[in-house]
């Protein structure tokens, strides 16, 4: 498992949803965020499985509302 | 008749809800007078026979600016929430389109000109004056969806109000429909699968539960919640609950019934489903946007007698495997699926070339290669299209490949689908690359493909090859590519097993 590392998550973010850096902010919300879709969701867990070297519950998966959250959520594994 | 007078035709308890969310509900009676109101504004600023875009998620939204665009005779184009911004302006450039419907979150994708309209733009249910429709002729097109064609571009199918009526009824009589039924909707109502789930619930006067949820497993909580009785699924869908989900370890109590449509689900997949829930009817079907939505389905009790089978003609539509010579195959021969019947669509907007490649003598021509068995259940054994299904979109290999070929340091580029326990087909680059180091250029074209293409069309792995194999007409030869991936990763398979 590795550790905790922020800029990780943000770099996952940036390289899936296709943002700049400066819009990975804790309100970016998948309600609200034209391309984050069920699809590049599953794709941003995988990454994080990967790159952690861990496995998100389900609840957890589903709880990854926003950018806010899945930071979070992350943390709680990593910790 | 209108489609939407057809849909509420038999139309018992006004107070029922029939859309139903986490957000809320909906009763006939409020959806019905939104939709009048909302078609009376229509009708008295655009008159009829327009073209009305609608871009939007499934959302109460949605299904009142579709009702009233086609109930006040006028044209809904339908195109998926994730198109890119070049298809978008093409569409703006080919069609005449006289208002825009989209749901905000996607406002910045349309140009600021004409008239657009946004869910602040609705109007409030009230008990407003009714809207009668005006009279529409059966053939007049009521609906274009925009779906992925062979080369790339998208292609308008358009529906009439006699296709719609007529697959509509035909849906509801063979799975047995009725207003009792409540469909957990997690597919898009912009495409002709889930729109047929809008369509048949509403005609049975059933219900309908917007299950959007950021994760598939959420439909599984939302059919528990709102006590759903049946589900529908593309192969994606069932593949990610099966392996990513406790969902064959689920009771779901008030599930009557699955259904499956949109290419063909693993055998294996089937096998489980059927076999987790015995009780529980599982359709396996089979259909075109060209027509309408259905074409065929598998009866619930043969699923596992006749696995792997999409079953016969739907009620109204003949369907019949073509061989070469035109005519329907013996049993273990191979052909064409070809189809008749009141559902088969217009044609393709403003191709008539298209049109008359697929459809001769009223006649459909899929593209599909299937056998038959001694009972005359069909079995699809292939595609003649180079079509590619991920994640139960549509897929052009073409597009993807002119993007790649685009880069600096890519000589050629085949992209492909092979089989994928989630998306049902991954999309897999292979790429001929120039005089530059392989890991930075694979770096760049994924970032890449990323940043432009919509998610489902980003290549899953991307693999270099030096020479691509040839066939014997000399073109590069996909069937063999593909048969070398696949063995190479059997091959990692067995490896990592033995390990």
């Amino acid at each position: 498992m590795a550790s905790f590392d922020e800029d990780i998550i943000k770099n996952i973010f940036c390289e899936v949803l296709g943002i700049p850096v400066e819009e990975v902010t804790d309100t970016l919300a998948y309600n609200s965020c034209a391309q984050w879709d069920s699809l590049k969701h599953l794709q941003m867990v995988a990454m994080f499985e990967e790159r952690f070297g861990i496995e998100i519950d389900m609840d957890d998966i589903i709880a990854m509302e926003n950018y806010g959250k899945v930071r979070e959520i992350l943390h709680k594994y990593l910790t | 008749m209108n489609f939407v007078d057809y849909l509420f035709e038999n139309l018992q308890d006004q107070d029922k809800e029939c859309i139903l969310s986490r957000d809320g509900a909906l009763t006939c009676r409020d959806l019905i007078s939104q939709v009048d109101a909302l078609a009376g504004d229509l009708a008295d600023s655009l008159g009829r026979g327009k073209e009305c875009l609608l871009l939007s998620e499934n959302t109460p939204f949605f299904i009142i600016a579709y009702l009233a665009i086609i109930k006040s005779g006028n044209t809904a184009l339908l195109v998926e929430t994730q198109i890119a911004d070049e298809q978008l302006a093409s569409i703006f450039r080919e069609c005449r389109i006289g208002a825009v419907f989209v749901q905000k979150k996607y406002r910045s994708k349309i140009p600021d000109a004409g008239t657009v309209f946004t869910e602040d733009h609705l109007p409030a249910p009230t008990p407003a004056k009714k809207y009668e429709s005006p009279a529409v002729n059966d053939d007049d097109v009521a609906v274009v969806i925009f779906t992925s064609g062979s080369t790339g571009a998208k292609k308008g199918v358009m529906l009439t109000h006699r296709n719609l009526c007529a697959n509509t009824g035909s849906i509801v009589q063979y799975l047995g429909l009725t207003k009792d039924d409540r469909i957990c909707a997690t597919l898009p109502f912009f495409y002709c699968y889930g729109a047929s789930l809008l369509h048949t619930h509403l005609r049975a006067g059933g219900s309908i539960v917007l299950s959007n949820n950021i994760f598939l497993a959420g439909a599984l909580r939302d059919i528990n919640t709102f006590s759903c009785t049946g589900f529908a699924g593309v192969p994606s869908t069932y593949q990610i609950l099966v392996n990513k989900t406790p969902f064959l370890r689920e009771k779901l109590p008030t599930l009557r019934y699955m259904q499956q449509a949109g290419g063909q689900l693993p055998n294996k997949y089937i096998r489980q489903i059927a076999e987790a829930f015995p009780e529980k009817q599982f359709f396996v079907m089979y259909g075109a946007t060209e027509a309408t939505a259905r074409m065929s389905y598998l009866p619930p009790a043969l699923v596992l007698a006749r696995l792997g089978s999409i079953g016969k003609g739907i009620p109204g539509v003949i369907l019949e495997v073509f061989n070469e010579n035109g005519d329907p195959v013996k049993p273990g021969e191979t052909g064409e699926i070809t189809a008749r019947g009141n559902n088969i669509m217009k044609g393709y907007y403003r191709d008539p070339e298209g049109t008359q490649d697929v459809i001769k003598d009223g006649r459909l021509f899929t593209g599909d290669l299937a056998t038959v068995d001694d009972d005359g259940y069909i079995f699809i054994i292939g595609r003649a299209k180079n079509i590619i299904k991920s994640g139960g979109y549509r897929i052009s290999p073409n597009e993807i490949e002119e993007f790649i070929c685009a880069f600096d340091g890519v000589v050629s580029c085949v992209v492909l689908g092979l089989p994928d326990d989630i998306m049902g087909e991954a999309v897999v680059a292979v790429v001929q690359p120039g005089d530059v180091p392989e890991a930075s250029l694979k770096e760049k074209i994924l970032t890449q493909c990323r940043q432009h293409l919509p998610s489902y069309k980003v290549p899953r792995s991307l693999y270099f090859v030096k020479e691509f194999p040839l066939n014997a007409s000399d073109k590069v030869d996909k069937q063999a590519i593909a048969a070398s991936l696949r063995s190479e990763r059997q091959e990692l398979k067995g490896a990592h097993e033995n390990e």
